[in-house]
């Protein structure tokens, strides 16, 4: 038989629920939106999470740092949810943004736009681990053995792999940067 | 010099002055693969640098709504509400079963149910049902406790609350009933949604073995 669960004389398992994930959702937000490239991804990810979070609130509430229970299934969800971000619903440009406009722009921000351009696109190429690994440590500024205890990989295993994931992020980059030069001057002048 | 390490040097140039970072750039400055990793560093940085859209509270709120009704912990609660059908097993120990139907009425008088004996001391199982048209998310379920008796594991407890979702049809919730004193008690269970609510108050008897 089920336990009720209630907090005698305090809020209800619903209350409590509601008040964790109300104080850790912009951070799991920020580490699902820079996984995914996407708002909407982001959001369903993050709610994968709130439902995993939930018949597991009474462990959740007891650990010290709550956050980092949270953002590892995220983590692990990114990655076992794979189909669902995979080469797919990632943004591979705003659809507000005037990529190409009747307009004339500045230089720089047609620059800009042209490397946000690149970076999504060779984003899109990479698989969720690679982008896990990146960015835990190349945006988030995760330490090794921090990644080590959120992704359960050996350190070495991490430090190789991480080297992998920018080498072929690198060269991503170098084809998009080529495509993006063909583009401006197709007669290669 | 390995690439993972000419790459550390290089990003971290700056924390750690001078480690090896002349061996470092001459590395880098032969080899593809340390190339193409800084190229990918610099887009890492961009990333950093973007601004993270800002989530709506509603966003926050459907988050939780959405897990509240659908997480496996609410299926799990279902063992306390569950359906007749796979509460047969129990029938064996229960003391009372009570179907009411989902009236949705306002302040109606409580359901009136049969007594029920407990012997002093010891749990008995007593199953209250109720009927819902349809499936209803997050009713609110309150258990209150009058006289001599308690449910096992929740000594001194007067008073339980909780939220649960419905399933349409017949709903099942048992209790693990003690009566702890011999002139019994009485247990009042209501079930809330909105504004409707639906009472049971079970008497309870105890009974002393001879």
């Amino acid at each position: 038989m089920g336990k009720p669960t209630v907090d005698p004389g305090g809020a209800s398992e619903q209350e409590r629920f509601a008040a964790l994930i109300r104080q850790h959702y912009q951070v799991l937000y920020r580490a699902a939106y820079r996984l995914t490239r996407s708002e909407v991804d982001a959001e369903d990810l993050v709610q994968e999470v709130c439902v995993r979070a939930y018949p597991r609130l009474d462990e959740v509430e007891r650990l010290e740092q709550p956050r980092g229970w949270l953002l590892r299934v995220l983590y692990r969800l990114f990655v076992d949810l794979r189909r669902r971000y995979e080469r797919k619903n990632v943004r591979a440009i705003d659809e507000n943004e005037e990529f190409v406009s009747d307009e004339p722009s500045p230089p720089e921000e047609a620059e800009r736009a042209l490397d946000r351009w690149r970076i999504e696109d060779a984003w899109r190429h990479m698989n969720p681990e690679q982008r896990l690994l990146l960015v835990l440590h190349d945006v988030e500024g995760y330490s090794l053995a921090e990644i080590q205890v959120l992704t359960g990989l050996k350190e070495g295993t991490i430090k190789s792999r991480l080297h992998r994931a920018r080498v072929r992020l690198g060269r991503l980059l170098q084809r998009g940067q080529a495509v993006a030069a063909l583009i401006a001057d197709p007669r290669g002048s | 010099m390995r690439c993972e390490d000419a790459i550390d040097s290089i990003r971290t140039v700056g924390a750690q002055p001078g480690v090896g970072l002349r061996d470092a750039l001459d590395h880098a400055a032969d080899c593809a693969d340390c190339q193409a990793a800084l190229r990918a560093l610099e887009a890492m940085r961009a990333l950093r640098d973007e601004p993270i859209p800002i989530v709506d509270d509603a966003v926050i709120e459907h988050a939780v709504e959405y897990a509240l009704a659908t997480s496996p912990s609410q299926r799990y609660r279902r063992g306390f509400w569950t359906g007749l059908a796979s509460g047969a097993a129990l029938a064996a120990t229960l003391a009372a079963l009570v179907v009411g139907g989902w009236l949705w009425d306002r302040g109606v008088a409580p359901v009136a149910v049969p007594e029920v004996r407990a012997a002093l001391n010891q749990r008995s199982d007593v199953t209250v049902a109720v009927e819902s048209p349809e499936p209803l998310a997050n009713a609110e379920v309150r258990v209150e406790l009058r006289g001599g008796v308690e449910l096992a594991g929740y000594a001194g407890q007067r008073e339980l609350r909780w939220s649960t979702n419905l399933d349409r049809g017949v709903n099942q919730l048992t209790l693990p009933v003690v009566a702890i004193d011999a002139g019994g008690g009485q247990v009042l269970v209501e079930v809330t949604h909105g504004q409707k609510r639906r009472t049971f108050v079970l008497d309870v008897r105890a009974t002393v073995p001879i």
